[in-house]
Protein backbone atom coordinates (compact mmCIF):
# COMPACT_ATOMS: atom_id res chain seq x y z
CA UNK A 1 0.00 0.00 0.00
CA UNK A 2 1.42 3.35 -0.95
CA UNK A 3 -0.37 5.46 1.66
CA UNK A 4 -0.76 5.19 5.38
CA UNK A 5 -3.99 3.35 6.00
CA UNK A 6 -4.22 3.98 9.72
CA UNK A 7 -6.58 6.94 10.06
CA UNK A 8 -6.59 6.77 13.80
CA UNK A 9 -5.07 4.23 16.07
CA UNK A 10 -2.95 2.82 18.70
CA UNK A 11 0.80 3.13 18.71
CA UNK A 12 0.96 -0.04 20.73
CA UNK A 13 3.17 -2.30 18.65
CA UNK A 14 1.92 -5.37 20.49
CA UNK A 15 -1.57 -4.74 19.21
CA UNK A 16 -0.38 -4.32 15.65
CA UNK A 17 1.84 -7.39 15.85
CA UNK A 18 -1.09 -9.43 17.14
CA UNK A 19 -3.08 -8.32 14.12
CA UNK A 20 -0.29 -9.39 11.78
CA UNK A 21 -0.25 -12.77 13.50
CA UNK A 22 -3.97 -13.02 12.86
CA UNK A 23 -3.45 -12.29 9.18
CA UNK A 24 -0.82 -14.97 8.78
CA UNK A 25 -3.07 -17.35 10.70
CA UNK A 26 -5.78 -16.71 8.11
CA UNK A 27 -3.53 -17.68 5.21
CA UNK A 28 -2.26 -20.70 7.12
CA UNK A 29 -5.73 -21.81 8.03
CA UNK A 30 -7.00 -22.44 4.53
CA UNK A 31 -7.38 -26.10 3.78
CA UNK A 32 -4.77 -27.19 1.31
CA UNK A 33 -5.25 -30.80 0.34
CA UNK A 34 -3.45 -32.18 -2.69
CA UNK A 35 -1.98 -35.48 -3.88
CA UNK A 36 1.26 -34.91 -1.94
CA UNK A 37 -0.23 -34.12 1.45
CA UNK A 38 -3.50 -36.00 1.41
CA UNK A 39 -2.81 -37.75 4.76
CA UNK A 40 -2.01 -34.66 6.79
CA UNK A 41 -4.61 -32.57 4.94
CA UNK A 42 -7.31 -35.09 5.70
CA UNK A 43 -6.17 -35.46 9.31
CA UNK A 44 -6.36 -31.69 9.70
CA UNK A 45 -9.89 -31.62 8.32
CA UNK A 46 -11.13 -34.54 10.45
CA UNK A 47 -9.49 -33.28 13.64
CA UNK A 48 -10.88 -29.79 13.05
CA UNK A 49 -14.37 -31.22 12.91
CA UNK A 50 -13.75 -33.39 15.99
CA UNK A 51 -12.41 -30.33 17.84
CA UNK A 52 -15.47 -28.33 16.86
CA UNK A 53 -17.77 -31.05 18.21
CA UNK A 54 -15.65 -31.37 21.38
CA UNK A 55 -15.95 -27.63 22.00
CA UNK A 56 -19.70 -27.72 21.44
CA UNK A 57 -20.02 -30.58 23.94
CA UNK A 58 -17.87 -28.65 26.41
CA UNK A 59 -20.00 -25.52 26.02
CA UNK A 60 -23.17 -27.51 26.51
CA UNK A 61 -21.67 -29.05 29.64
CA UNK A 62 -20.79 -25.61 31.01
CA UNK A 63 -24.37 -24.50 30.49
CA UNK A 64 -25.50 -27.45 32.58
CA UNK A 65 -22.99 -26.58 35.30
CA UNK A 66 -24.25 -23.00 35.19
CA UNK A 67 -27.82 -24.24 35.53
CA UNK A 68 -26.81 -25.68 38.91
CA UNK A 69 -28.75 -28.89 38.46
CA UNK A 70 -25.81 -31.29 38.42
CA UNK A 71 -24.92 -33.31 41.49
CA UNK A 72 -21.31 -33.60 42.70
CA UNK A 73 -21.16 -37.09 41.27
CA UNK A 74 -22.35 -35.89 37.86
CA UNK A 75 -19.79 -33.07 37.88
CA UNK A 76 -17.08 -35.63 38.62
CA UNK A 77 -18.16 -37.84 35.72
CA UNK A 78 -18.46 -34.88 33.38
CA UNK A 79 -14.99 -33.67 34.38
CA UNK A 80 -13.49 -37.09 33.80
CA UNK A 81 -15.09 -37.41 30.34
CA UNK A 82 -14.14 -33.93 29.16
CA UNK A 83 -10.61 -34.20 30.50
CA UNK A 84 -10.02 -37.55 28.79
CA UNK A 85 -11.48 -36.17 25.57
CA UNK A 86 -9.15 -33.17 25.69
CA UNK A 87 -6.13 -35.37 26.47
CA UNK A 88 -6.98 -37.65 23.55
CA UNK A 89 -7.20 -34.65 21.23
CA UNK A 90 -3.77 -33.50 22.43
CA UNK A 91 -2.35 -36.96 21.63
CA UNK A 92 -3.85 -36.90 18.14
CA UNK A 93 -2.59 -33.37 17.46
CA UNK A 94 0.89 -34.44 18.50
CA UNK A 95 0.71 -37.57 16.37
CA UNK A 96 -0.25 -35.59 13.25
CA UNK A 97 2.04 -32.69 14.15
CA UNK A 98 -0.80 -30.16 14.32
CA UNK A 99 -1.12 -27.11 16.55
CA UNK A 100 -4.25 -25.43 17.95
CA UNK A 101 -3.94 -22.83 15.21
CA UNK A 102 -4.04 -25.58 12.57
CA UNK A 103 -7.35 -26.83 13.91
CA UNK A 104 -9.40 -24.00 12.56
CA UNK A 105 -10.59 -23.39 9.07
CA UNK A 106 -10.98 -20.00 7.52
CA UNK A 107 -14.33 -19.92 5.79
CA UNK A 108 -13.64 -16.77 3.80
CA UNK A 109 -16.41 -14.21 4.24
CA UNK A 110 -17.92 -16.25 7.09
CA UNK A 111 -14.75 -15.92 9.17
CA UNK A 112 -13.08 -18.69 11.13
CA UNK A 113 -14.90 -21.89 11.93
CA UNK A 114 -14.05 -21.54 15.64
CA UNK B 1 -1.56 -18.04 -20.45
CA UNK B 2 -4.58 -17.05 -18.33
CA UNK B 3 -6.19 -13.74 -17.47
CA UNK B 4 -6.05 -12.46 -13.89
CA UNK B 5 -8.98 -10.21 -12.95
CA UNK B 6 -8.23 -7.40 -10.49
CA UNK B 7 -11.55 -5.63 -10.29
CA UNK B 8 -14.74 -4.87 -12.11
CA UNK B 9 -15.26 -1.18 -12.59
CA UNK B 10 -18.03 1.07 -13.73
CA UNK B 11 -16.70 3.76 -16.02
CA UNK B 12 -17.23 5.78 -19.12
CA UNK B 13 -15.28 4.61 -22.12
CA UNK B 14 -12.81 7.52 -22.12
CA UNK B 15 -11.61 6.83 -18.56
CA UNK B 16 -10.92 3.21 -19.36
CA UNK B 17 -9.15 4.19 -22.57
CA UNK B 18 -6.81 6.23 -20.40
CA UNK B 19 -6.26 3.19 -18.24
CA UNK B 20 -5.50 1.03 -21.23
CA UNK B 21 -3.10 3.63 -22.63
CA UNK B 22 -1.23 3.63 -19.30
CA UNK B 23 -1.66 7.38 -18.81
CA UNK B 24 -2.23 6.60 -15.15
CA UNK B 25 0.85 4.46 -14.70
CA UNK B 26 -0.67 1.38 -13.09
CA UNK B 27 0.83 -2.01 -13.78
CA UNK B 28 -0.36 -5.44 -12.82
CA UNK B 29 1.54 -7.98 -10.74
CA UNK B 30 5.07 -8.72 -11.98
CA UNK B 31 4.91 -5.41 -13.90
CA UNK B 32 2.48 -6.85 -16.43
CA UNK B 33 0.35 -4.61 -18.60
CA UNK B 34 -3.23 -4.01 -17.60
CA UNK B 35 -6.04 -4.23 -20.09
CA UNK B 36 -9.81 -4.10 -19.85
CA UNK B 37 -12.65 -6.29 -21.10
CA UNK B 38 -15.98 -4.52 -21.33
CA UNK B 39 -19.66 -5.27 -21.49
CA UNK B 40 -21.88 -2.19 -21.69
CA UNK B 41 -20.65 0.18 -19.00
CA UNK B 42 -18.81 -2.37 -16.85
CA UNK B 43 -15.19 -3.32 -17.33
CA UNK B 44 -13.04 -6.10 -15.97
CA UNK B 45 -9.47 -4.93 -15.41
CA UNK B 46 -7.12 -7.79 -16.21
CA UNK B 47 -3.55 -8.76 -16.95
CA UNK B 48 -1.96 -11.89 -18.30
CA UNK B 49 -1.04 -14.50 -15.72
CA UNK B 50 0.53 -17.91 -15.48
CA UNK B 51 -1.43 -20.73 -13.91
CA UNK B 52 -2.78 -20.49 -10.41
CA UNK B 53 -0.07 -22.40 -8.53
CA UNK B 54 2.95 -20.51 -9.83
CA UNK B 55 1.74 -16.96 -9.19
CA UNK B 56 -1.06 -16.99 -6.69
CA UNK B 57 1.09 -16.85 -3.59
CA UNK B 58 1.52 -14.41 -0.72
CA UNK B 59 4.33 -12.55 -2.50
CA UNK B 60 2.01 -11.25 -5.16
CA UNK B 61 -1.03 -10.69 -2.96
CA UNK B 62 0.21 -7.26 -1.87
CA UNK B 63 0.97 -6.23 -5.45
CA UNK B 64 -2.51 -7.35 -6.39
CA UNK B 65 -4.07 -5.34 -3.55
CA UNK B 66 -2.03 -2.27 -4.56
CA UNK B 67 -3.50 -2.41 -8.07
CA UNK B 68 -7.03 -2.62 -6.64
CA UNK B 69 -6.26 0.30 -4.39
CA UNK B 70 -4.94 2.50 -7.20
CA UNK B 71 -7.99 1.71 -9.28
CA UNK B 72 -10.31 2.49 -6.38
CA UNK B 73 -9.03 6.08 -6.36
CA UNK B 74 -10.26 6.51 -9.93
CA UNK B 75 -13.29 4.29 -10.34
CA UNK B 76 -16.20 2.79 -8.49
CA UNK B 77 -15.17 -0.84 -8.38
CA UNK B 78 -15.87 -4.30 -7.13
CA UNK B 79 -12.58 -5.85 -6.00
CA UNK B 80 -12.00 -9.43 -7.10
CA UNK B 81 -10.59 -12.12 -4.86
CA UNK B 82 -6.85 -12.63 -5.39
CA UNK B 83 -6.43 -15.58 -7.74
CA UNK B 84 -9.50 -14.94 -9.91
CA UNK B 85 -8.25 -16.43 -13.16
CA UNK B 86 -10.09 -17.11 -16.37
CA UNK B 87 -8.76 -18.61 -19.57
CA UNK B 88 -9.40 -15.80 -22.03
CA UNK B 89 -10.96 -12.38 -22.66
CA UNK B 90 -13.89 -14.16 -24.30
CA UNK B 91 -14.56 -16.11 -21.13
CA UNK B 92 -14.43 -12.91 -19.08
CA UNK B 93 -16.86 -11.27 -21.45
CA UNK B 94 -19.28 -14.16 -20.95
CA UNK B 95 -19.06 -13.73 -17.17
CA UNK B 96 -19.71 -9.98 -17.40
CA UNK B 97 -22.67 -10.53 -19.67
CA UNK B 98 -24.20 -13.30 -17.58
CA UNK B 99 -23.80 -11.40 -14.31
CA UNK B 100 -24.42 -7.89 -15.59
CA UNK B 101 -27.46 -7.10 -13.42
CA UNK B 102 -25.89 -8.37 -10.20
CA UNK B 103 -22.63 -6.52 -10.94
CA UNK B 104 -24.45 -3.27 -11.71
CA UNK B 105 -26.55 -3.52 -8.55
CA UNK B 106 -23.43 -4.01 -6.46
CA UNK B 107 -21.66 -1.15 -8.18
CA UNK B 108 -24.60 1.15 -7.46
CA UNK B 109 -24.50 0.07 -3.81
CA UNK B 110 -20.84 1.06 -3.39
CA UNK B 111 -20.76 4.08 -5.70
CA UNK B 112 -18.88 7.01 -4.14
CA UNK B 113 -18.24 5.00 -0.99
CA UNK B 114 -15.23 3.43 0.69
CA UNK B 115 -14.72 0.73 3.23
CA UNK B 116 -13.15 1.38 6.62
CA UNK B 117 -12.04 -1.04 9.31
CA UNK B 118 -12.61 -0.40 12.98
CA UNK B 119 -11.01 -2.62 15.58
CA UNK B 120 -11.12 -2.12 19.33
CA UNK B 121 -8.77 -3.72 21.84
CA UNK B 122 -8.72 -3.84 25.60
CA UNK B 123 -5.61 -2.32 27.19
CA UNK B 124 -5.51 -5.23 29.54
CA UNK B 125 -7.43 -8.44 29.98
CA UNK B 126 -8.37 -7.31 33.52
CA UNK B 127 -10.72 -4.49 32.59
CA UNK B 128 -13.72 -6.75 32.31
CA UNK B 129 -14.38 -8.38 35.67
CA UNK B 130 -15.11 -12.07 35.59
CA UNK B 131 -17.85 -13.04 38.02
CA UNK B 132 -16.78 -15.10 40.97
CA UNK B 133 -18.00 -18.64 41.22
CA UNK B 134 -20.47 -18.35 44.05
CA UNK B 135 -21.47 -21.92 44.67
CA UNK B 136 -18.55 -24.11 43.76
CA UNK B 137 -15.09 -22.84 44.51
CA UNK B 138 -11.83 -24.64 44.04
CA UNK B 139 -10.77 -26.35 47.20
CA UNK B 140 -7.96 -28.66 48.16
CA UNK B 141 -10.40 -31.47 48.75
CA UNK B 142 -11.70 -31.38 45.20
CA UNK B 143 -10.81 -34.17 42.84
CA UNK B 144 -8.76 -33.48 39.72
CA UNK B 145 -11.91 -33.90 37.61
CA UNK B 146 -13.92 -31.42 39.62
CA UNK B 147 -11.11 -28.86 39.47
CA UNK B 148 -10.91 -29.42 35.73
CA UNK B 149 -14.60 -28.59 35.39
CA UNK B 150 -14.23 -25.53 37.61
CA UNK B 151 -11.35 -24.21 35.52
CA UNK B 152 -13.33 -24.76 32.35
CA UNK B 153 -16.34 -23.08 33.93
CA UNK B 154 -14.22 -20.03 34.80
CA UNK B 155 -13.01 -19.81 31.20
CA UNK B 156 -16.60 -20.17 30.00
CA UNK B 157 -17.82 -17.36 32.28
CA UNK B 158 -14.94 -15.13 31.19
CA UNK B 159 -15.83 -15.75 27.52
CA UNK B 160 -19.51 -15.06 28.15
CA UNK B 161 -18.72 -11.84 30.03
CA UNK B 162 -16.45 -10.70 27.21
CA UNK B 163 -19.19 -11.48 24.72
CA UNK B 164 -21.72 -9.38 26.67
CA UNK B 165 -19.21 -6.53 26.85
CA UNK B 166 -18.61 -6.74 23.09
CA UNK B 167 -22.36 -6.64 22.41
CA UNK B 168 -22.78 -3.50 24.54
CA UNK B 169 -19.85 -1.90 22.75
CA UNK B 170 -21.39 -2.77 19.38
CA UNK B 171 -24.58 -0.95 20.34
CA UNK B 172 -22.70 2.08 21.63
CA UNK B 173 -20.52 2.36 18.51
CA UNK B 174 -23.53 1.90 16.23
CA UNK B 175 -25.32 4.76 18.01
CA UNK B 176 -22.34 7.07 17.47
CA UNK B 177 -21.88 6.14 13.85
CA UNK B 178 -25.59 6.25 13.02
CA UNK B 179 -25.47 9.89 11.94
CA UNK B 180 -22.82 9.15 9.31
CA UNK B 181 -25.23 7.01 7.34
CA UNK B 182 -22.80 4.11 7.38
CA UNK B 183 -23.44 0.45 6.80
CA UNK B 184 -21.78 -1.53 9.58
CA UNK B 185 -20.82 -5.17 9.31
CA UNK B 186 -19.58 -6.66 12.57
CA UNK B 187 -17.17 -9.56 12.28
CA UNK B 188 -16.03 -12.08 14.81
CA UNK B 189 -13.41 -10.71 17.19
CA UNK B 190 -9.95 -11.96 16.36
CA UNK B 191 -9.05 -13.23 19.83
CA UNK B 192 -6.66 -11.88 22.46
CA UNK B 193 -7.71 -8.42 23.60
CA UNK B 194 -9.84 -7.68 20.55
CA UNK B 195 -13.37 -6.76 21.68
CA UNK B 196 -14.81 -5.23 18.52
CA UNK B 197 -14.09 -5.86 14.87
CA UNK B 198 -16.17 -4.27 12.17
CA UNK B 199 -16.06 -2.93 8.65
CA UNK B 200 -18.00 0.14 7.60
CA UNK B 201 -19.15 1.41 4.25
CA UNK B 202 -19.74 5.13 3.91
CA UNK B 203 -19.40 8.09 1.59
CA UNK B 204 -15.76 8.96 0.86
CA UNK B 205 -16.26 12.57 1.94
CA UNK B 206 -17.34 11.41 5.41
CA UNK B 207 -13.85 10.13 6.23
CA UNK B 208 -12.99 13.05 8.51
CA UNK B 209 -16.33 12.80 10.32
CA UNK B 210 -15.75 9.10 10.91
CA UNK B 211 -12.25 9.74 12.23
CA UNK B 212 -13.60 12.41 14.60
CA UNK B 213 -16.34 10.06 15.80
CA UNK B 214 -13.74 7.42 16.62
CA UNK B 215 -11.59 9.99 18.43
CA UNK B 216 -14.64 10.98 20.50
CA UNK B 217 -15.41 7.36 21.31
CA UNK B 218 -11.81 6.81 22.33
CA UNK B 219 -12.00 9.74 24.72
CA UNK B 220 -14.95 8.06 26.52
CA UNK B 221 -13.07 4.78 26.78
CA UNK B 222 -9.57 5.21 28.13
CA UNK B 223 -9.49 1.50 28.87
CA UNK B 224 -9.70 0.69 25.15
CA UNK B 225 -7.50 1.17 22.11
CA UNK B 226 -9.31 1.96 18.88
CA UNK B 227 -7.84 1.53 15.44
CA UNK B 228 -9.49 2.93 12.35
CA UNK B 229 -8.11 2.02 8.93
CA UNK B 230 -9.04 2.94 5.41
CA UNK B 231 -10.20 3.99 2.96
CA UNK B 232 -10.26 0.55 1.33
CA UNK B 233 -11.96 -0.80 -1.73
CA UNK B 234 -15.31 -2.31 -0.64
CA UNK B 235 -13.97 -5.84 -0.11
CA UNK B 236 -16.60 -6.78 2.46
CA UNK B 237 -19.63 -5.21 0.83
CA UNK B 238 -19.78 -7.05 -2.45
CA UNK B 239 -22.61 -9.51 -2.38
CA UNK B 240 -22.26 -11.47 -5.57
CA UNK B 241 -21.37 -14.96 -6.70
CA UNK B 242 -20.25 -14.86 -10.31
CA UNK B 243 -21.81 -17.58 -12.44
Amino acid sequence: MKENKILYGTEDMEVLTAQLDTLSAITDSRLNVNADNVDSGLAKLVLTLVELIRKLIEKQAMRRVEGGTLTDEEIERLGETLMKLENKMEELKKYFNLSDRDLNINLGPLGDLM
Amino acid sequence: MHKLIYAIIHAKKESVCRLMNFDIGIQGIKGRELSAVSFNDIWAVVSDAENKDSEMNNDYALEFAAVTEELSHMFTLLPMRFGSLLKSDAEILKVLEKNYDAIRNNLIKVEGKSEYGLKVFRNSSDIIPVPELAEVKQAEGNSVYKNYILNKFNEYRADETLLEYSEELKTEIAEHILGLNAVIKCNKVTGGNNVYNAVLLLEKEMTDNLTQTVINLQSFHKELNMMLTGPWAPYNFVDITLK
